[in-house]
């Protein structure tokens, strides 16, 4: 039977942040339960525009070609 | 593969992976998520950007920002190269804080994009005359 460990931790930039008492081997394969799941699920979107349109011309941008996003 | 987000967005949105560059010294944050969002007059990039390239955010130049409930919000701003489909857009970005982004129409305007949809994807369309 398999031993089990559980740990609370936070997502921060996408990485799963463990307590510095969690002492885990490389390569180790771990679960990830997430409470809320459902609360979380939807990102809460403005869709924002400028209280003032005349500053739009602040937000104008200079286009470079750039092929270091190749990929992207 | 550009994609729709479909675990943070339901309906599921388009959203893009970005890079995040500093002007100065060259120095970047890879793997930005951006949701791609036309209704927005600009673009807003996650604060933890900012933060990882040690940024100057200028604290006096502050821009209103109006949400569609016309609830209003003050924002900072800070100058930055956003990397989207091969170009950099050097410019002004508004700082969000949150870990997604919104590539606003600033950006979306000098480039061709296609929605798919169905396929839930996006692409670039090199060819916008086709």
């Amino acid at each position: 039977m398999r031993k089990l460990a559980t740990y609370e931790g936070v997502v921060e930039n996408g990485h799963v942040t463990l307590p510095p008492e969690a002492d885990i081997p490389e390569k180790t394969r771990v679960y990830v339960l997430v409470p809320d799941a459902n609360a979380q699920k939807t990102y809460k979107v403005m869709s924002p525009r400028l209280a003032h349109p005349e500053q739009a011309k602040d937000f104008e941008k200079l286009v470079i070609e750039d092929i270091t996003d190749a990929g992207l | 593969m550009p994609a729709y987000d479909s675990n943070l967005f339901d309906p599921p949105a388009p959203v893009a992976v970005v890079t995040v560059r500093d002007p100065r010294r060259g120095s970047t944050v890879r793997n930005v998520p951006m949701l791609i969002d036309s209704g927005s007059d600009v673009s807003l990039v996650p604060r933890t950007s900012f933060d990882e390239l040690n940024l100057e955010i200028d604290p006096n130049a502050g821009y209103e920002l109006e949400g569609f409930d016309g609830r209003r919000t003050m924002a900072q701003v800070a100058q930055l190269d956003l990397i989207f489909v091969e170009k950099a857009f050097r410019g002004k970005y508004v700082i969000i804080d949150s870990n997604m982004g919104i590539l606003g129409r600033d950006v979306l305007n000098h480039v061709a994009v296609l929605l798919d949809g169905p396929r839930l994807s996006w692409h670039e369309r090199k060819d916008s005359s086709e």
